[in-house]
């Protein structure tokens, strides 16, 4: 693990010390290569994990998280790139070394196999976020947007900081390869139901469950480029690759408990689907899509059988790339027209046609068409679903058809149809912003070939 | 003050504090708290102005109430136990009186009120001796009287301490009020594990000292007492700004800074011992101590506050305030976390 973690810290020198114009290309040269490393993680033993040390391992559910990890920190830097041209060199460094330090945080995160030493790490990887969003984010209301996104997460894993102590106080031990072998069922008492809510919620909040996304629409919305790309791609998974690993502890209360939580993510999928038809601020609409897609996952990681969970792990990679992508998309608007309203920046396929293939595309990721990942995820979700409570087939079927309606609404709104006539005057596509498109699509599509690798560890 | 006078006004509180730690019996435990006290108040009235005055006064009271009440609490322990030696206190009385005495020269709830008031009338510096130095000899006498201290007592006061150090906190823009309110709070937090796990109280001591060292002398470089003087800073030292916001982080206990090791170790201990909802109420009331000190981030590191024009001009001039020791101190109040496992050595 040490030839990830090294290199990635090796990345902040590099950001220092380079020629003022190397800086980009440097960072993104070397986390491109980091991201090759990762891949080799990806080469999982059947029934067993990879454990290279004492303190990190990985296996198949945090292999392809690890990868995509890693895998979105060239592309956060190449979408940065634009919007930070104008300020001074030593800013520009500073940024730059809060998405290398988040990254470096992440990496650890997904592959730590102490729940203490996950939980800090969780709450590590807050701090750069906490700092990109106030401080490069655009609009006055980022201060409210990084409050809401530091308290709403903190208030949910403060108990989990407890719940995990306690539990360590059980158990005699929280790495977690070896609970496994440990565990003992949890019965349905009080004080049994409290732990569980104290370990799930912190979980809860980051996914977001619908009851608790009040942060996400303003995070998400407030953040620079990279910050959204970042948040909606890799923290978001955080909470459900966290909540899949604690339910193995919390068995067999799950069954009793995950009601008023699978209700939540039910109504709340077909709630923030159908807000989505509402919006007119781009980046608020893909936000919410982002909270109607990780309630799916939360109904997934509920539900806790081998198919729910494989849909739960395909459908968090697929949404990553998908939801970072349809960020750029949102961002490459951003930064010529300086407003998300969608109905400001009309009828681009005349102007921008191959940015329009890029928004096909993305929105037919989005709405899950055959045969992407996508469609793998929610396709599992939904069948583990209705195998679980036939009824969940309506509500199911209710957002696939929203989801549908919403992501065609916004490909309509901004590229078909007459162009409104202040947009002539922009700047073409730069190669910078069809890279990075492709660099996300590609292995979306790809990975439609092979979806065994990131089907979890229940293949 | 002239330099043989401060030499030996400073000589004296150290010394206070030292007779206090070092010594097993009690008559001179009540020497070396007094010795401290009225070395400390020439040293609270440097600035001699009715405000400062105030504040010393209001020092002087409290601190020489606790003095006698610690005292009454010896007669009696005198009186039912026979002899003056520091050791565990057998009889309730006396040990509720000592520990009502210590607390009320620490400053936690509901002793509290002082607090926040003689920090504000002091200078930065008297300030930062208050905060930090003057904890060490009650702590270290509630360290050696924790066997006997009525855990009831102690933990209601930790808990309202940290509710006080939260709530009083939120309203505040002077920074030593603020700095007031942090100690109240983590007074709160130190109290709470003095009865299960003293070690971890001297944990919590030092790393406390130690950000509220740096923390003071951040804002003495800029002579900054308010939250607007502070937000001038990016104009003139742009990475004390960046200081200033991993040191607020790590005073709010958020992990990975070492502000967490505390709260963490706390709430272990605390968790051992079969109690969950105390740690997990503290942990949440502590989120109100972050926030004033995320407001105080905001106005100073994340955002660029409009200054006058005069201050575009501090660039060119380099700084020339003593900041001693100031980057091992900002290093080991923010970075000790991955250390946290050799705390195993005090097995």
């Amino acid at each position: 693990m040490l030839k990830i973690i090294i290199p990635t810290i090796m990345l902040i020198p590099l950001t220092w010390m380079s020629k003022p114009n190397m800086i980009w290309i440097n960072t993104t040269t070397y986390g491109l290569l980091i991201s090759l490393i990762s891949l080799f993680y990806l080469n999982q033993p059947n029934d067993n994990t990879l454990n290279p040390s004492l303190m990190f391992f990985s296996d198949s559910l945090s292999a392809p998280l690890l990868a995509l990890t890693t895998w979105l920190l060239p592309l956060m830097l190449m979408a940065s790139q634009h919007h930070l041209s104008k300020e001074p060199l030593t800013r520009k460094k500073l940024y730059i070394s809060m998405l290398i330090l988040l990254q470096l945080f992440l990496i650890m995160t997904f592959t730590a196999s102490e729940l203490i030493f996950f939980y800090i790490l969780f709450e590590a990887t807050l701090i750069p976020t906490l700092i990109i969003i106030t401080r490069w984010g655009n609009q006055t209301e980022r201060l409210n947007a990084g409050l809401y996104f530091l308290f709403y997460t903190l208030m949910g894993s403060l108990p989990l900081l407890v719940a995990l102590l306690y539990i360590h106080n059980f158990m005699g031990s929280l790495n977690f390869l070896m609970i496994q072998y440990w565990i003992q069922p949890l019965p349905n008492s009080w004080s049994n139901i409290f732990l569980w809510l104290a370990c799930m919620m912190a979980f809860m909040v980051k996914m977001p469950l619908y009851g608790l996304h009040l942060w996400l629409p303003k995070a998400h919305v407030e953040a620079p480029i990279a910050g959204s790309m970042v948040l909606a791609a890799v923290l978001l998974k955080l909470g459900g690759y966290g909540m899949m690993r604690i339910t193995t502890l919390l068995n067999p209360l799950t069954n009793f408990m995950a009601y008023p939580f699978m209700m939540l993510s039910l109504w709340g999928m077909i709630m923030t689907s159908s807000i989505c038809l509402r919006q007119t601020d781009l980046k608020s609409l893909i936000a919410y899509s982002s909270v109607s897609h990780m309630a799916l996952v939360i109904v997934a990681v509920l539900i806790q059988t081998p198919w729910s969970y494989m849909g739960a792990t395909a459908l968090m990679i697929a949404h990553g790339l998908t939801s970072s992508m349809l960020f750029c998309l949102a961002n490459s608007n951003y930064e010529r027209i300086h407003s998300r309203t969608m109905i400001l920046a009309r009828g681009l396929q005349t102007l921008l046609p191959l940015m329009a293939a890029w928004w096909l595309l993305a929105s037919l990721t989005n709405l899950a068409l055959p045969p992407t990942i996508n469609l793998i995820g929610e396709l599992f979700v939904v069948m583990s679903s209705f195998s679980w409570s036939n009824i969940t087939i309506i509500l199911m079927g209710i957002n696939i058809i929203i989801t549908a309606l919403y992501s065609l609404y916004m490909l309509i709104t901004t590229q078909r149809g007459k162009y409104s006539h202040h947009i002539k005057n922009i700047k073409p596509s730069f190669t910078r912003e069809n890279a990075l498109m492709t660099l996300h699509l590609l292995p979306l599509l790809l990975l439609s070939l092979n979806p065994k690798i990131i089907l979890g560890p229940i293949y | 003050m002239k330099p043989p006078i401060l030499i030996i006004i400073m000589a004296t509180i150290m010394t206070g504090t030292m007779i206090v730690m070092l010594s097993s019996h009690w008559l001179l435990i009540w020497i070396g708290f007094e010795m401290n006290m009225l070395a400390i108040i020439p040293i609270l009235m440097k600035k001699y102005n009715p405000r400062a005055m105030e504040a010393s006064t209001k020092y002087f009271l409290t601190q020489a109430t606790a003095s006698m009440l610690l005292m009454m609490g010896v007669t009696i322990n005198l009186l039912y136990s026979g002899q003056w030696v520091v050791s565990k206190i057998s009889n309730p009385i006396a040990s509720i009186m000592m520990t009502t005495a210590l607390t009320m020269k620490l400053g936690l709830s509901p002793f509290h009120f002082w607090v926040p008031e003689v920090t504000q009338g002091i200078t930065l510096m008297s300030g930062m001796i208050l905060l930090t130095w003057q904890k060490i000899a009650p702590m270290s006498i509630l360290y050696q009287i924790s066997p006997s201290i009525n855990t009831n007592l102690l933990m209601l006061m930790a808990l309202t301490s940290v509710l006080v150090g939260g709530w009083g906190g939120l309203n505040q823009t002077q920074l030593r009020k603020i700095m007031a309110y942090s100690s109240i709070a983590h007074m709160g937090w130190m109290a709470a594990i003095i009865t299960y796990n003293p070690t971890m109280m001297v944990l919590n001591l030092t790393l406390y000292i130690l950000m509220t060292l740096s923390t003071f002398m951040l804002f003495m470089l800029n002579s900054s007492t308010t939250t607007l003087s502070l937000s001038h800073m990016w104009n003139k030292f742009p990475l004390i700004t960046s200081m200033i916001l991993i040191l607020m982080l790590s005073l709010g206990g958020l992990p990975p800074l070492s502000g967490f090791i505390p709260k963490w170790m706390i709430i272990q201990e605390l968790t051992k011992n079969n109690m969950i909802i105390i740690p997990t109420l503290m942990a949440i009331t502590a989120l109100l101590n972050l926030y004033f000190y995320l407001r105080l981030t905001y106005s100073t590191a994340l955002t660029m506050f409009p200054s006058t024009n005069n201050m575009k001009m501090k660039w060119q001039f380099e700084y020339t305030k003593k900041a001693t020791l100031l980057p091992p101190l900002i290093i080991t109040s923010t970075m000790l976390l991955p250390l946290t496992p050799m705390l195993s050595v005090l097995d």
